[in-house]
């Protein structure tokens, strides 16, 4: 980092910071907080739906992904176009029709106001977490970079994200998304376009691709998990018990996946959020569809950059652990030995497998099928070699410091950002993740407050007061949530790899609220009573899961909303109560 | 349920109904599931 990246990274920053909140400065009604001007059009509320859902963990981690795992995460997007028909279908008209500020009023109006405060609550929880989590990773690829401490970096961006939230609400969290999913992707595309830019001159475009294909980064789509010589062996049980332990594969991304994309594109505030600041109906509908068309091609080339990352570090050294700060830590303790001799055996299994690489290559220019099959099988060989290495060196590193988180994949793309790329592209990176956490916290933020204030405190607490009081009360929700999310970023302890715990948090609970969304748009005759217990248990179930099985998370969300639809069914069919209920709000 | 948010009111863009949109997606989501297996099968 020179003075260059400082101007750059704080420059685009303060940039985009100050236009948002200058722009959007005269809020004078919760309404236009909490909805903005609603005169949003398709494209921006297409590039606003994509910013809330992509966060700086989505730019941290899925390169460093397709590194270790190749493109296979891909599939977890397959569901999303699905997810959008079918809201576009069933739930978008409903709220324009029935002009909700919030997806958790529709409740009251088709159930009662136990199942629409319990949802919204449900929602505060899952969101406050992820609100949390999207603050904790940047802040601590900064705190790395910069080697100051998580906290202080957590506070800096905390504090940016209120300055423009609280003062424009919505329109602010929109306009600047703008910008913010410009600058990240222009940043992200430079970066995979000086990766390859950087690799030998003799290997071309098609080349970057043959070897990273012969090496098995694009194993996008997977039928089975595993080997198949592997699976064959198996019973048809052991078959469907692997499918459904398997994280990443085409049924889980089809089917699976809509049922998550469905409850959060659906019925998550900070998504529902933006397509009701539409112009009309139309704009919002054609904002899912542009999200529809672009999510995956979006994915695609994020995976592609951590793929093109990933030959070049077949001709560049990697270092055997992505952490600076940590390794640096474990290297000074009485570890220090065996570290060093695992690295040694590190880099000299790189010097074979460049050697291999090279000879690759070569075979590809000439045609040698033969040859080339036999250097692709010693090279990963090597990779298995260097992985067990990895593998050693974390173990080492944990018994050095039992408190290090040594899962270092988040840390891949970064490594080679700040390694690698010049001065002025490496301010623009570190811009990029702290823009694209703060497009989605600020989308969190903002729903957060919104349910705070309209299912919670003027539902319950102040229903009689004036605009003005209610737009002071969403903006104190504002800054007490962000503080919130601050002080759980600071304090919590997270799982291996953030993008996953993000995506498992959101199972937790994205499941039951989506089992109370579609039971109440499609199931006319169940009652607010018989959801609501039938929430409480899908919780229980869904804990129960997470605790107690190895079922892949992508399953807790059919899971929760089997179990919310079927006991909700089963308990009105079985009530005296038992009477078709009008089922407000549905055409 | 209807595509329309009260009768008449809501004109598609591009498509004579909202089905077409749908059905673009449907079709663009076929054509990458398609690239996709082609990748992974070729290499």
């Amino acid at each position: 980092m020179n003075s260059l990246d400082w101007i750059v990274l704080f420059g685009t920053v303060a940039a985009i910071v100050i236009y948002g909140t200058w722009r959007t400065r005269n809020q004078r009604s919760m309404e236009s907080y909490i909805k903005g001007d609603s005169q949003m059009k398709w494209w921006m509320i297409g590039v606003s739906i994509m910013a809330t859902q992509a966060s700086a963990i989505t730019f941290l981690s899925t390169p460093g992904q397709a590194i270790e795992d190749g493109m296979r995460f891909l599939q977890f997007y397959l569901g999303l176009p699905i997810a959008m028909i079918i809201i576009s279908v069933s739930i978008v008209p409903i709220y324009y029709k029935l002009k909700v500020y919030t997806a958790y009023e529709y409740l009251e109006t088709r159930f009662d106001l136990k199942t629409r405060v319990l949802t919204a609550i449900l929602f505060l929880i899952l969101r406050g977490l992820s609100a949390g989590i999207t603050l904790f990773a940047p802040a601590l690829v900064l705190s790395t970079v910069l080697g100051w401490s998580v906290g202080i970096t957590t506070f800096l961006i905390g504090v940016l994200v209120i300055v423009y939230t609280v003062s424009g609400g919505n329109s602010a969290v929109s306009l600047t998304q703008r910008q913010q999913l410009t600058v990240v992707m222009g940043g992200m595309i430079l970066a995979g376009i000086l990766a390859f830019v950087k690799l030998p001159d003799s290997l071309s475009f098609g080349d970057t691709i043959q070897v990273a294909g012969a090496l098995g980064k694009f194993n996008i789509i997977n039928v089975v998990p595993g080997d198949t010589a592997e699976m064959a062996d198996l019973s048809i049980w052991q078959k469907i018990n692997r499918v459904l332990n398997d994280r990443f594969n085409i049924w889980s991304g089809l089917i699976a996946s809509v049922f998550l994309f469905l409850s959060y594109f659906g019925t998550d505030q900070s998504q529902v959020a933006r397509y009701l600041g539409g112009k009309s109906l139309t704009e919002s509908r054609l904002g899912l569809m542009f999200n529809g068309l672009l999510k995956i091609p979006m994915q695609f080339i994020i995976l592609f950059i951590g793929v093109l990352v990933f030959v070049f570090y077949l001709f560049n050294q990697p270092p055997v652990f992505y952490n600076p700060v940590l390794k640096e830590q474990a290297w000074q303790t009485d570890k220090r030995d065996t570290l060093q001799r695992l690295e040694k055996a590190y880099e000299n299994a790189y010097q074979r497998k460049q050697t291999e690489v090279h000879a690759l290559v070569d075979a590809i220019h000439a045609g040698d099928e033969i040859k080339k099959s036999e250097h692709t099988s010693r090279i990963k060989s090597i990779q298995k070699e260097e992985n067990q290495l990895r593998t050693d060196v974390r173990s080492t590193i944990k018994e050095a410091i039992p408190s290090a988180k040594t899962q270092d994949r988040d840390y891949i793309f970064l490594n080679f950002v700040l390694n690698y790329l010049p001065h002025g592209v490496v301010g623009l990176l570190l811009a990029v993740m702290f823009l694209a956490a703060m497009s989605s916290m600020a989308g969190e933020l903002s729903a957060l407050s919104s349910t705070t204030a309209v299912d919670i405190y003027k539902r319950l607490i102040h229903p009689l007061a004036s605009a003005k009081h209610y737009l002071t009360a969403s903006r104190l929700f504002t800054i007490g949530w962000a503080l919130l999310a601050m002080v759980f970023a600071m304090l919590a302890s997270f799982a291996e790899n953030l993008i996953q715990f993000v995506n498992i948090v959101g199972s937790l609970f994205y499941g039951t609220i989506l089992g109370i969304f579609l039971t109440a748009f499609y199931v006319k005759w169940v009652r607010g009573t018989a959801v609501f217990i039938a929430a409480l248990v899908a919780e229980a179930v869904v804990f129960y899961c997470y605790g107690y099985t190895d079922l892949g998370f992508l399953l807790y969300n059919i899971i929760g909303c089997g179990v919310v639809m079927g006991i909700s069914i089963l308990i009105q069919w079985v009530s005296p109560t038992k009477n078709p209920d009008t089922g407000a709000g549905v055409s | 349920m209807s595509n329309q948010l009260s009768s008449g009111e809501e004109k598609v863009p591009v498509f004579k109904s909202w089905r077409g949109w749908y059905g673009l997606l449907l079709i663009v989501l076929i054509l990458q599931l398609a690239f996709f297996v082609f990748l992974t099968w070729y290499f």
